[in-house]
């Protein structure tokens, strides 16, 4: 609190950096705005609800119905996500609590190189494991057929990709918490087990939740990977089998060519801030709720 | 001394790795005393209080050899129920520790642990543990508030209180008033003066002033050795190794 003017020797290195601090925010308005007036011609001739819900994508004649993009995205990360967290939050329970300094210092640097690892790597990883388990193995188990090129397979290669990140961000969580704290704890005559339920857990319970908020941008974001196993189908998607066409994998796929399509170029640039939309929507929700939370314990 | 002592350290032995840091101490605590434990810092206090309730157990890479006898019983042995032994000993640690949850929740930590769900009997013990602990008068009106929003002082009354709770026969006491002001200080030394009556207290300090107002009896370990052990009046008025009188004289510190 500055009840004091600061002297000018103490304001320059402020006005000096502050610049610096403005220009991301500044950035994300600029896409936001560009990102509205490319979709602008195509907002004025129809209703933002026909094109976001229509299921009908046919550029060719004038039909940009987003939904089918919309509803593979949502399915893929969502998917993704509850494949990721249990694995994720168990591991780094594993790392943070029970293993041996052995088993960790092994395990970490791997977590970085996987969090690190191009994500084209795991497309092809994807493609030459995932997708022809997904056909071959797993979906005559549940009696269907599939070419393997399908949303499990898209949210199984994402699942794996952002583990890493959960883990190691929860990682850091759980070992923040104090060992005086665990050993108050264990002195009540609490069991290990018992620790980490009642204390460790809910001491952390908004760090790894943020760490989960974090894979799941992530996940919502993630291009390469998906649309090399997803199929890329533009159609409302029926099961965990069938393919889909999430939107980061339409704009790859397709911004720079038939650009000659009336309306094509708005429709693209009216499903990329319809991803922006989405991300920041999750991303504002999960911070409400660690604000909530927060308030709550105090 | 012919004090009676359920609880014996006999020929405890710790290292951290190739480091020794207790060599060889030998020590009965004597029932419904305060014992004191000083020294310079490093030199195996807190290591020596964490060893009575296996604290230790929880930190990697840590060995202890030799026994310590609660009632005869050798808490180190293999088939020893390590959560029995810690609900034996209470703890009070250098900063309050409340549990992340309301403070009812904190003082009713232990009891839920042993299966106690019934409210009211729960809210009985809530009660006497924060009027032993000389905190009722100050949290009954804001009982479900977190924990974390008391002060520092009550935090460590509140933390007393949870560790009374599940009714201890010893509490460890790890330098608790090193975090607090005067006055909270004043009031954890008045709490525990009182509690000795019922309870067998094992405290660590660096405050010679807090030794000689709360001590009945003294240990003076030095460099991971016991070098002294006695009532306090002979300990902190004429000590007979020349290492305890040095430190007591603030030669070394």
């Amino acid at each position: 609190m500055a009840f004091y003017r600061l002297s000018r020797r103490d304001r320059v290195p402020g006005l000096a950096t502050a610049p610096f601090a403005f220009f991301p925010v500044a950035l994300a308005a600029v896409i936001f705005l560009a990102l509205l007036a490319k979709s602008w011609p195509l907002l004025s001739l129809k209703s933002l609800s026909s094109l976001i819900f229509s299921t009908t994508w046919l550029p060719s004649r004038g039909h940009f119905g987003l939904w089918p993009f919309v509803l593979g995205t949502l399915w893929v990360t969502i998917t993704a996500f509850l494949l990721a967290v249990p694995v994720s939050i168990l591991t780094s329970l594993y790392l943070s609590e029970y293993a041996p300094a052995r088993v960790r210092r092994v395990f970490q640097p791997v977590l970085d190189l996987l969090a690190g690892m191009p994500s084209v790597i795991y497309g092809m990883w994807g493609v030459l494991v995932v997708v022809p388990l997904v056909g071959k193995y797993l979906a005559p188990v549940f009696g269907h057929q599939s070419s393997g090129y399908s949303i499990l397979a898209a949210s199984l290669v994402l699942a794996l990709m952002i583990l890493p990140t959960i883990i190691s961000v929860s990682v850091e969580v759980l070992n923040s918490v104090p060992l005086s704290l665990k050993e108050a704890a264990l002195s009540l005559g609490a069991t290990r087990f018992e620790v980490i339920r009642y204390v460790v857990m809910k001491k952390s319970f908004p760090g790894i939740l943020a760490a989960c908020g974090l894979g799941l941008s992530r996940a919502f974001g993630e291009t390469i990977a998906v649309l090399m196993v997803v199929g890329n189908v533009p159609l409302i998607p029926r099961s965990l089998l069938s393919p889909a066409y999430p939107l980061p994998a339409l704009l790859a796929n397709n911004y720079g060519e038939m650009m000659s399509i009336p309306g094509y170029e708005s429709a693209l640039n009216l499903a990329a801030l319809l991803l922006l939309v989405i991300v920041v929507g999750f991303s504002l929700l999960a911070r409400w709720y660690l604000v909530r939370i927060s308030r709550r314990s105090g | 001394m012919n004090q009676p002592s359920r609880l014996r350290i006999e020929n405890l032995n710790v290292f951290y790795g190739q480091n020794q840091v207790l060599k060889d101490i030998s020590l009965a605590l004597p029932d419904n005393r305060i014992t004191v434990i000083i020294g310079p810092s490093g030199c195996g206090k807190t290591t020596l209080l964490k060893s009575l309730n296996r604290l230790l157990d929880e930190q990697e890479g840590v060995r202890v050899e030799g026994r310590v006898l609660l009632d005869g019983q050798d808490i180190y042995q293999p088939e020893a129920d390590i959560t029995l032994i810690r609900k034996r000993m209470g703890l009070l640690s250098q900063k309050p520790q409340v549990l992340p949850m309301s403070i009812y929740d904190n003082v009713a930590f232990g009891p839920r642990l042993l299966g106690l769900r019934d409210r009211r009997v729960l809210d009985g013990l809530v009660e006497k543990y924060l009027r032993l602990a000389g905190l009722w008068d100050e949290v009954k009106n804001r009982l479900q508030e977190p924990a974390a929003r008391l002060s520092i002082g009550q935090q460590q009354r509140l933390c007393l209180a949870r560790g009374l709770a599940v009714e201890p026969e010893v509490i460890l006491g790890d330098e608790p008033t090193s975090a607090l002001d005067p006055q909270s200080s004043r009031n954890v030394e008045t709490q525990l003066l009182s509690l000795k009556e019922n309870y067998t207290i094992v405290l660590v300090t660096h405050i010679l002033r807090q030794a000689k107002r709360l001590a009945d009896y003294v240990a003076f370990l030095y460099f991971g050795e016991l070098i002294e052990f006695g009532p306090a009046s002979e300990v902190l008025v004429s000590p007979r190794d020349p290492r305890t009188r040095a430190y007591i004289t603030g030669e070394i510190s």
